[in-house]
């Protein structure tokens, strides 16, 4: 039977918010401590990182590579339910496309559910499954993906510039449908002006 | 352009004139932004400060004009426990601080990409205002469109830069390198291949005017 997780993205301050990406020592001790050396490879390798980092001290480890490794831990210690707080951050546009792949097969093929909290909307569209608005740490809206544009969830977040621009193109009527992908947009353009 | 700080490793060099500067590898990034902290380059990362003081006593001790409150919509703000804002409101008054008091060059590493829209123009407008240079290293493509210089970096140091259209000219280069464009040029440069535009553009605004006009 196949276990699907699903994947949020959750905006506004709440309970999962750090404060700031201060490093936390326990993060590599911990991965060291764990017995399953062959897990903990196989998880290194799916961050992009190599098992040099189990060597290193954490005042060299970078932003993004301890973010990465906060994600080998909880993978390792086989988390169903994963924080990931500005994660894209750090990345290049390679990296950001690979891990959302790999976020949505983990999710799918594993029944792991991940929290994101960016305030790149662009990470998050054609990734997360619903979005969650937070207020005092209370959720007071939550939205599925399909109705990112009814439920104008974009207003939220900044770097939409696909969504900016579907919505200004609805100003000269056109662009009608709820385009998410760069392509489709395309596809939409050169059918409506060829 | 008067070159000002290089490392011939890289072929990293920058000039007097603000730069967006993108990169694949983290590690060279924080080897260049080393290596300006000891040139007196101000670097502006994204840690926030630890401490019970209110938002005002912070803005006081990291010596912000408090004459520009309003201009950064502060006011209601002030008696807040620095502490207990959102991180990109800590941010925000970080930075807006230290680029209140400075004489040296800004750079700021990854910082402006926490920030929201309204943060980042007031900040951006501030710095345009007062004439300050800064160099902008950024994992946010859509940020390259601040200067009108473009360096892209790899682990093997620069691949290409100059004038950030004609760097974003360099499609293959950049994507092959793990780069993407920003999308108002990727889709206009897209257009323009299938013959809808006659050029690429960089405002989103033009781009719809010109299209559907």
């Amino acid at each position: 039977m196949e276990v699907k997780g699903k994947i949020y993205s959750y905006i506004g301050d709440n309970i999962y918010s750090t404060l700031n990406l201060k490093k936390e020592v326990y993060v590599l001790d911990n991965i060291k401590k764990y017995s399953d050396t062959k897990k903990i490879l196989e998880a290194l390798k799916m961050v992009n990182l190599t098992e040099d980092y189990l060597l290193k001290k954490s005042n060299d480890i970078s932003n993004t590579e301890y973010n990465k490794l906060r994600l080998v831990n909880d993978l390792v210690n086989n988390e169903k339910v994963i924080i990931l707080d500005y994660f894209d951050r750090g990345l290049c546009y390679k990296e950001k496309e690979y891990f959302k792949r790999l976020f949505r097969k983990l999710s799918k093929n594993y029944g792991i559910s991940f929290y994101i909290k960016t305030n790149d909307f662009s990470f998050c569209i054609n990734l997360v499954d619903e979005y969650l608005i937070f207020d005092k740490n209370r959720i007071v809206k939550n939205i599925s993906k399909k109705d990112i544009y009814k439920e104008k969830v974009y207003e939220y977040y900044d770097k939409h510039q696909l969504i900016d621009f579907v919505l200004k193109s609805r100003n000269y009527n056109h662009l009608t449908d709820d385009y998410t992908e760069i392509n489709d947009v395309l596809k939409a353009i050169y059918r409506e002006l060829k | 352009m008067q070159k000002i700080f290089g490392i011939d490793k890289y072929k990293f060099y920058i000039s007097d004139i603000s730069t967006s500067v993108i990169y694949n590898e983290e590690i060279i990034k924080n080897k260049i932004i080393h290596e300006l902290i000891k040139k007196d380059f101000l670097v502006i990362d994204s840690k926030v400060f630890d401490g019970n003081l209110s938002v005002k006593d912070v803005l006081k001790s990291l010596k912000f004009d408090m004459k520009l409150i309003p201009y950064y919509n502060l006011k209601d703000l002030l008696n807040e426990r620095y502490i207990n804002i959102s991180f990109e409101e800590q941010l925000f008054i970080k930075v807006i601080s230290l680029i209140c008091d400075t004489k040296s060059r800004i750079v700021f590493d990854d910082v402006l990409t926490f920030l929201n829209d309204k943060q980042k123009y007031l900040i951006l407008k501030y710095i345009k205002d007062n004439n300050i240079i800064f160099y902008n290293f950024t994992s946010d493509i859509e940020e390259v469109l601040f200067t009108k210089y473009l360096i892209a970096l790899s682990a093997s140091g620069v691949i290409v830069e100059g004038s950030t259209k004609s760097v974003l000219k360099e499609e293959k280069i950049l994507k092959h390198n793990g780069f993407s464009l920003p999308f108002v040029v990727e889709l206009s440069t897209h257009l323009k291949d299938y013959g809808i535009l006659d050029k690429e553009y960089y405002s989103l605004e033009k781009l719809v005017n010109e299209l559907w006009k």
